[in-house]
């Protein structure tokens, strides 16, 4: 099967090469457009008080929607970019902040720190953002891209100077996940002059963060260092500190050629618990401190890259990933039961024990889950732009082999603040993935673009287990099984319009591969589970009705034969956390609007004024729970912000967003029980605010920052176990020193 | 030399900032009423001690045998509230009389799940609550047991 595949794509590099002298396509330039999307064109963007700061050069990589400014109207379906612009002007905390601003997504960062990302597109499930493929200039970056795509890393926001999304048909060309949506970031481009910056912020809760950033040229060699520590004593007195390192270096490889080199290091320590308050804590005291203080987690992450770009021809350019990295997470959570026994001594009884359910018993020992995952991939991506007639193509095609490996061990430690212990279970997991993908950009017409596309996935996968429980003790074995899973993941968008007024539609279909444990058993035996599938079905259209107002607005339909969720029973283990929900579907709408409100009244300055709302309505089709919304799918979000930028170098920003009611389990059970694991989430809203002062002579900006503006308390989650809340008022101070020198001005 | 002035009068602000928001960090109780700790018995055994009312510390470690909340174990803290409720006569923020009543005007007597009946008063906001409570509980409109 490998050797089919590997000719396969020998084939098709040969056809397209043959075809690389073909004639340059008329429609669809890649020029930028006189009236481009605003959030798209940085220079028109640029507030008319800055510094008149200099875009640094694009490097060479992956972008999942373009670099051009009409790249979002060539995109077969719905997309939105955060340009640089946007996340300046936001100064975000941490990535959820910026990923809210999207139509259609619903984003949640655990931890003061923002150590996890749950982002969910469209009504899926949130958790760990497991069903949206997560990018990192084009590269895939979850644990374990295939087999356990789960962020338990979430890359800092400052490190960052765009985001992607893409939700339709487009998500053909990047797998594996196909079920939502890509989202890709986008890291700081290295600057072609020297440009420093340094910055500060210390708040509530013990916040404090500092960052360092360098970059330069060297004999046409850009490169750009950053470093970024930040701690924090937590909003329930959970510290957590981490530090993030970039670096990357830009370089030309020829007359047509370039190449990016990215090194990049991640360290988190946070208090990480997974059992949150019942039912009456919550209502005692919203505000408590965690449970469970012992438990404990720390994450180190290294990763690399090389990106080449090679122009063949005017009309062919090749592009090559090479990557690797390495998650290393080790969690230990002090044991604890419900159901009390009177052999057992325990170190801590919180709750209410005179009630069945709502007290939380706390063992003199913890659990030790200590992961290793590493990820080494080769991507080559061709483009190739010709003409037959009349009809302009843009032709992509390419493909991915991707080795990941897995190595668990579980141990029982017998103190709570344990990293050692005795080994409960072990095992090892690999993966060997091949992908191939094909698509083509057909302009029928100059207002007229199709763009059909096929990905193709084919996984094999490895299970070995060393050791595991054996009732009440552990035994070592040698138990090895695999099985392998094949996905062909068609795809169609078309696009019709002026950029000033297109509408879009879409059709492909939504792949997930089965995790790791679902598909081998405990006895080495493969369990036939299927790859998640779905149909996705999205219809929309962008609007400029004039230079100051923006819109756009998608409906959007996806059934799936067999969706997974998050495992919202009692008894749910690990190795069942999540279950299938069976046949399920989702519909509804998105719709954004952004008025340049400062455009309107012709003043010189930035108001611009954004709002976001999506409808969607995730249900089971079959079974007992049929017609019932899929927990943690909330049917109504709302979001709205109004960004400010003086001439006189003050501005600021207000921001709001509304969830709306969710549930937690498949019944929807409204009333909450005892434990705070089952009941209805009820809406809730939070606005934040920042103000900030930029001094141009001395290049400080000072910012001052509130969050949760009006303290209010809500419930954020029931799970794993029990009651999480949302942050509290917080507020942070901060300075912010650049430096830019000028570029060289060419000889004349 | 502007430059610098501004260097430094920033720095300054910065550093005084950063002790005001310091300084505010929250504290948070040892313990809240019914709940226990395990604890070392003289003999060696393993005990339980209860928080205190007043949630700021724990009881002497009982050492009965009995596991809190196990079937035939023993709620200290609800006997400590008993203890307790005779004595304060239904006062703000203090156990409700015997008849699950308050002494002082304006006072009901709530039930907190976790606390038992204790006095207290409706609110809107935290300033209607006067110390030791915490703050208004907005889902109920009550004021918040300490």
């Amino acid at each position: 099967m490998k050797r089919r595949l590997s000719l396969a794509l020998v084939l098709s590099s040969s056809l397209l090469a043959s075809l690389s002298h073909a004639q340059e396509p008329t429609p669809s330039s890649d020029a930028p457009p006189s009236d481009a999307p605003p959030s798209d064109a940085p220079p028109s963007d640029a507030p008319p008080v800055g510094d008149q700061a200099l875009v640094p050069r694009e490097p060479a990589e992956v972008r999942v929607i373009g670099a051009k400014a009409d790249s979002l109207q060539r995109v077969p379906g719905s997309g939105t970019l955060v340009s640089r612009k946007d996340l300046e002007r936001a100064a975000p905390l941490d990535l959820a902040e910026m990923l809210r601003r999207v139509p259609g997504v619903q984003a949640r960062q655990e931890y003061g720190g923002g150590g996890r990302l749950d982002i969910s597109i469209r009504g899926l499930d949130a958790g760990r953002s497991r069903r949206i493929l997560m990018l990192e200039d084009g590269i895939p970056i979850s644990i374990n891209p295939y087999s356990e795509p789960d962020m338990y890393y979430a890359p800092a926001v400052e490190r960052m100077r765009g985001i992607e999304v893409v939700k339709g048909s487009g998500n053909i060309l990047f797998g594996p996940q196909t079920l939502a949506g890509t989202i890709n970031f986008l890291t700081l481009a290295p600057p072609d002059h020297r440009t420093i910056a340094a910055d500060v912020d210390a708040g509530s809760y013990g916040y404090a963060r500092g960052l360092a950033r360098y970059g330069d040229s060297y004999g046409g060699v850009r490169y750009v260092v950053q470093v970024l520590h930040r701690r924090g004593d937590g909003f329930r007195d959970q510290g957590f500190q981490s530090t993030n390192g970039l670096a990357k270096i830009a370089f030309e490889t020829g007359a047509d050629g370039e190449a990016t080199v990215k090194l990049g290091f991640h360290r988190d320590e946070s208090g990480s618990e997974d059992v949150g308050l019942t039912r009456a804590m919550y209502r005692d005291e919203p505000r408590r401190a965690t449970l469970s203080p012992a438990s404990h987690l720390v994450l180190d992450r290294y990763d690399a890259s090389l990106t080449h770009e090679q122009r063949l021809s005017s009309s062919t350019k090749l592009e090559t990933l090479v990557y690797g990295y390495t998650t290393d997470r080790i969690w230990r959570r002090q044991t604890y039961s419900r159901s009390p026994s009177t052999i057992e001594n325990y170190d801590r009884i919180v709750g209410d024990p005179t009630v069945p359910g709502a007290a939380i018993y706390f063992s003199h020992g913890d659990r030790i889950l200590d992961r290793a995952y590493a990820v080494v991939g080769f991507e080559p991506r061709f483009e190739h732009r010709f003409q037959t007639g009349e009809v302009g193509h843009t032709f992509e095609f390419g493909g991915r082999l991707l080795r990941e490996s897995a190595h668990y061990q579980d141990r029982k430690g017998d103190y709570p603040e344990s990293y050692s212990g005795a080994a409960t279970s072990e095992e090892k997991h690999t993966g060997l993935a091949v992908a191939g993908y094909v698509q083509d950009r057909i302009a029928l017409r100059d207002d007229l673009l199709l763009t059909p596309g096929v990905r193709f996935e084919h996984l094999t996968v490895k299970r070995t287990i060393l050791r595991r429980q054996n009732g009440t003790t552990s035994e070592d074995v040698f138990v090895e099984g695999g099985d392998e899973v094949n996905g062909v993941i068609p795809g169609v968008g078309a696009i019709y319009g002026t950029k000033k007024a297109h509408v879009f539609g879409g059709l492909h279909l939504g792949f997930a591969p089965p995790r790791f444990a679902s598909s081998v058993s405990v006895a080495g035996v493969p369990q036939g589970v299927k790859a998640e599938k779905s149909l996705n079905y999205e219809v929309g259209t962008r609007i400029t009705p004039a230079a100051w107002l923006r819109s756009e607005l998608t409906g959007f339909l996806s059934t799936y034969s067999n969706q997974v969720i998050a495992n919202t029973s009692a008894e749910a283990t690990d190795a069942t956390a999540l279950s299938d929900a069976g046949a399920t579907s989702i519909y509804g709408l998105e719709t954004g609007w952004t008025a340049m409100v400062a455009k309107l009244v012709k003043a010189d300055a930035v108001v611009d004024v954004g709002v976001r709302y999506t409808y969607s309505r995730a249900t089971f089709r079959y079974g007992k729970n049929a017609g019932n919304l899929l927990p943690y799918a909330p049917e109504h979000s709302f979001n709205a912000n109004m960004d400010v930028e003086l001439r006189s170098g003050w501005g600021g920003q207000l921001a709001y967003r509304y969830v709306g009611a969710q549930f937690s389990d498949e019944a929807n059970t409204v009333p909450e029980d005892v434990t705070g694991r089952i009941g209805r989430i009820d809406g809730y809203g939070v606005a934040d605010a920042t103000v900030h002062y930029h001094h141009r002579p001395s290049g400080l900006t000072f910012r001052l920052t509130g969050k949760n503006l009006f303290d209010s308390d809500f419930v954020v989650a029931r799970r794993p176990e029990g009651i999480f809340t949302g942050g509290y008022q917080q507020f942070l101070f901060g300075v912010r020193w650049d430096y830019e020198a000028r570029a060289e001005q060419p000889a004349r | 030399m502007r430059g610098l002035l501004v260097l430094a009068m920033s720095s300054s602000l910065f550093v005084l900032v950063v002790l005001v928001v310091l300084a505010c960090s929250p504290s948070y109780a040892p313990c809240y009423r019914g709940e226990y700790q395990g604890c070392r018995c003289e003999s060696g055994a393993h005990g339980y001690q209860a928080c205190n009312v007043t949630e700021d510390g724990f009881q002497s470690c009982v050492c009965d045998g009995t596991t809190p909340g196990v079937d035939g174990g023993r709620d200290a803290s609800l006997a400590d509230a008993a203890a307790q409720e005779a004595s304060a006569g239904g006062t703000f923020l203090a156990p409700c009389g015997a008849n699950g009543a308050c002494s002082e005007p304006g006072n009901l007597c709530f039930s907190f799940p976790s606390k038992g009946q204790i006095c207290t008063k409706k609110c809107t906001t935290a300033s209607d609550c006067p110390a030791p409570s915490p703050g208004c509980t907005p889902s109920n409109g009550v004021c918040r047991a300490p």
